[in-house]
């Protein structure tokens, strides 16, 4: 293989690889959503998508950096996150689960025709940092790169705090069976709202995030979600690392895709691995077949 | 009550003769909603199996028909039973692969489904035009759309009433209730849950060419568009899902309701919808009907 | 110490427990025996909050736990363990008895080694639960409930499906636990096992207390002996 198509074909993954970490961090927050209580939070991509909007309105009202608007939306996003526990998911838990799937199916369409109203269904982009970053004979597009890089950190502190602190251990225990966490002391209901905030956070920082690399509209969130699923099936339901390892993998499936084929056969190579998956390999790359 | 079916089939017979154009139009659109709610109602309400995507088979209707009624010049009624049965085949080989799954990822599957077929619309542009579209002939007649539609809503309405007082529907409801206590006790559950599932894509399938024709005009986004799946969800819920009834008196009220109210604010009808979602679930899941059979209203019985 | 009063609950319409009461003395073991489908399980859950009693009181040193959700009454001071070993399976040993602790610290963690060190499982810390075998998850989740310093300890079928060594390790646990001051319900079949254990043996039938007293006198009771023997004989 002469070398510069290997060079090339390195950056198509390396771009793919950079646009896999901001999934990540969405189908990390996803992921986590239904491990601890067994809920798909439809309306998780609409949450990204107001994060996306938190961060385009901040920055073109009052210029604010991009960057430092995660520390607008994230808490935002926390707080509907929690709102939206509170009020209306918490009621459906222990129903069957299709309930629960309809309550965020419902508040995902309120939420979306609500931004169409308000922000109609123009695209918007941040067009923040800009030009590209070279390394060698590698050219990365800047922006990516940034996103990648806090994309990265975000998800890796809350992976340590998972692993790590006293209330992560209360989230992943609740995961595992929340009647025993509860018998030893945990209270699952505290741990299901603070885990509907933080995955809505992480949702959150996902859309402030893309909104630099790519543009937005109010329908971008759905497009996302289905993104979202697929890759936390193929991950392995309910399992924080897989979600992160099957979100690097779509990175690289759709950069693939644009690169040999056309950029809108990779729109649909989502939804070819999210079949693929559930038909041969129904528990994914890190879950448990319930 | 027969009295009463009979006055309203009259009724609804003769009206377009001296309705206004509007109230025929407004009819037709209810009946197209009750078509679709009722078959969403055959797969979701009774086998429990709740789809996302049941838009897919409208559009795939749809674009069967314009693509018959265009190129090869089929009359708008066969060219709309040919997209029913494209829809029954499309559902006969997607159903093999999806309804291996259970609960949310069958909905989630059909969500991603249906998003799939649009891009793959889009895309196909030789066949398809993308996303320019495909432009109809004019209707001449509105009549004969308005009673292609109500011959549809009837239909699907009595089939599911002949499913829900039979044996056949009863083990949709036992798939609904517990799938594997059914297979233990001897259903095929395989074979049922094809069957409802190959029963709801065919109505939506024929409505869908009618209504291509009807619009004269059709495109990717607005024939595969996820509202159109909400609002099957939301009139059979609010109605009542896995009732004969519900889907109908939803449909007929929330499209009446939408279209009186909220026609003028396209976006914010939609937010009341899935408000209404929401709503339903959380305060009558049960929907309309059985709010009516609870008070003695409407008789307790399945054939409701 | 703990009271049990008038406690009832029904499963549509069936009675799993009916008007039953008695009383767990400080510092003792008081087994809970009876036939399978007696209410025994039912009668633990109602006391930790998992279900909802329909009348009747659950009181620990005279505080009422009736109406706590199960992670308060886990606080307040009863532990239990499962029929069924819940331990998670995806977390390690170490893991598994820290989420049960009240803090966080360096104090907790050597506290949780120590359990681990007093259950024999201390090597095996950073193993996931998953693949300890069957007895040793029964000795985790043990330690697992003595993280949370409680006062009662409440046993669902401690000893069943584990081998003689392990019995007889874990029968020298519970009674080195008593020396310490703790207070036992336990749960048992093995009516051998546990008589030489317990000072007093609650027997339940068909969800209602057919008797209560020491061990020799419930050897002899005539109606236990019915419903006990009797149902093992169908």
């Amino acid at each position: 293989m002469p070398v510069e198509s290997a060079v090339t074909l390195l950056q198509v993954a390396i771009g793919g690889v950079l646009l896999g970490a901001v999934y990540a961090l969405l189908a990390c927050g996803l992921n986590l959503i239904f491990g601890v209580m067994r809920v798909i939070n439809v309306a998780h991509g609409e949450l990204m998508m107001l994060g996306s909007y938190t961060t385009f309105w901040l920055f073109f009202l009052l210029g604010i950096n991009p960057l430092l608007s995660l520390l607008f939306s994230i808490p935002l996003m926390f707080l509907l996150g929690m709102g939206i526990q509170k009020f209306l998911v918490s009621r459906v838990v222990k129903a069957p689960e299709l309930m629960s799937l309809l309550v965020t199916f419902g508040i995902s369409m309120f939420i979306l025709s609500l931004a169409l109203y308000f922000w109609s269904a123009d695209f918007r982009s941040v067009p923040y940092f800009t030009g590209s970053i070279t390394l060698g004979s590698f050219a990365f597009s800047r922006p990516r790169v940034i996103a990648f890089g806090i994309a990265v950190v975000i998800t890796l502190a809350v992976y340590i705090f998972l692993k790590k602190t006293k209330l992560g251990k209360a989230v992943r225990a609740t995961s595992q069976s929340s009647e025993v966490a509860a018998i030893c002391g945990v209270d699952v209901e505290r741990i299901r709202l603070l885990t509907f905030g933080l995955g809505s956070a992480l949702a959150a920082a996902a859309g402030s995030l893309l909104v630099v690399i790519y543009a937005v509209n109010p329908s971008t969130g759905q497009t996302f979600i289905l993104k979202a699923f697929a890759i936390i099936v193929l991950g392995g339901m309910g399992s924080f690392l897989g979600a992160f390892i099957g979100a690097l993998i779509l990175g690289l499936a759709e950069a693939f895709t644009s690169f040999f084929f056309t950029a809108q056969l990779s729109e649909a190579v989502a939804y070819l691995l999210l079949i693929l998956v559930l038909l041969f390999m129904p528990s994914g790359l890190l879950g448990e077949r319930e | 009550m027969r009295r009463v079916i009979a006055a309203l089939a009259a009724i609804l017979l003769l009206l377009p003769f001296f309705a206004s154009p509007y109230i025929t139009a407004l009819l037709l659109l209810i009946f197209m909603y009750i078509t679709l709610a009722e078959s969403w109602n055959i797969l979701s309400g009774y086998t429990g199996y709740v789809s996302f995507g049941h838009v897919a088979f409208f559009g795939i209707g749809a674009y069967t028909a314009a693509l018959l009624i265009t190129q090869k010049a089929f009359p708008w009624i066969l060219a709309s039973l040919l997209g029913g049965i494209v829809a029954v085949l499309f559902a006969g080989v997607i159903g093999f692969i999806c309804l291996r799954l259970r609960g949310p990822y069958f909905a989630i599957a059909l969500l991603g489904l249906n998003e799939a077929i649009k891009v793959i619309a889009t895309a196909w542009e030789s066949l398809t035009r993308g996303g320019y579209g495909i432009s109809l002939p004019p209707v001449p007649d509105l009549r004969s759309i308005y009673y292609a539609m109500l011959l549809s809503a009837t239909a699907v309405v009595l089939l599911t009433y002949r499913l829900a007082s039979s044996k056949f529907g009863l083990r949709f409801l036992a798939i609904r209730e517990d799938e594997i206590g059914a297979e233990g006790i001897g259903i095929n559950t395989t074979r049922y849950k094809h069957a409802a599932f190959i029963l709801s894509s065919f109505f939506p399938g024929v409505v869908g060419g009618v209504y291509a024709y009807y619009l004269s005009y059709i495109e990717p986004e607005s024939v595969f568009s996820v509202s159109i799946t909400v609002k099957m969800i939301v009139m059979s819920m609010f109605g009542g899902a896995g009732t004969v009834l519900g889907p109908v008196i939803g449909a007929a009220s929330l499209a009446l309701v939408s279209e009186l109210f909220w026609a003028k604010f396209p976006y914010l009808h939609q937010v009341m919808f899935g408000a209404l979602i929401v709503a339903v679930v959380l305060f009558i899941p049960g929907g309309v009907v059985a709010l009516l059979q609870e008070r003695n209203i409407l008789p307790r019985s399945r054939r409701v | 110490m703990l009271s049990i009063r008038n406690l009832s609950k029904n499963f549509g319409g069936v009675a799993a427990l009916h008007r039953c009461s008695f009383e767990v003395k400080e510092n003792s073991i008081c087994g809970l025996i009876g036939p399978n489908g007696s209410g025994k399980t039912t009668l633990f859950n109602l006391i930790t909050g998992i279900y909802k009693c329909d009348c009747g009181d659950v009181y620990l040193k005279g505080e009422e736990l009736t109406h706590l959700k199960p992670h308060e009454v886990a606080r307040r001071g009863v532990g239990r363990t499962f029929q069924i070993t819940k331990v998670f399976t995806k977390m390690t040993a170490l893991e598994n008895l820290l989420v049960a602790a009240s803090k966080t610290g360096r104090e907790v963690e050597e506290k949780a080694l120590e359990l681990l060190d007093f259950v024999n499982l201390l090597e095996l810390r950073d193993e996931y639960a998953g693949n300890l075998s069957f007895g040793q998850q029964k000795l985790l989740e043990l330690a697992r409930v003595l993280m949370l310093e409680p006062e009662l300890l409440l046993l669902d079928e401690a000893l069943a499906g584990i081998n003689p060594t392990m019995k007889l390790r874990l029968l020298e646990l519970i009674r080195h636990l008593q020396k310490q001051g703790k207070t036992f319900l336990i749960i048992e079949h093995d009516m051998k096992a546990i008589m030489p254990l317990c000072e007093k043996l609650v027997v339940l039938d068909h969800g209602e207390k057919i008797a209560e007293g020491l061990p020799e006198d419930i050897q002899r009771n005539e109606r236990v002996m019915e419903a006990y023997f009797g149902a093992i004989k169908c």
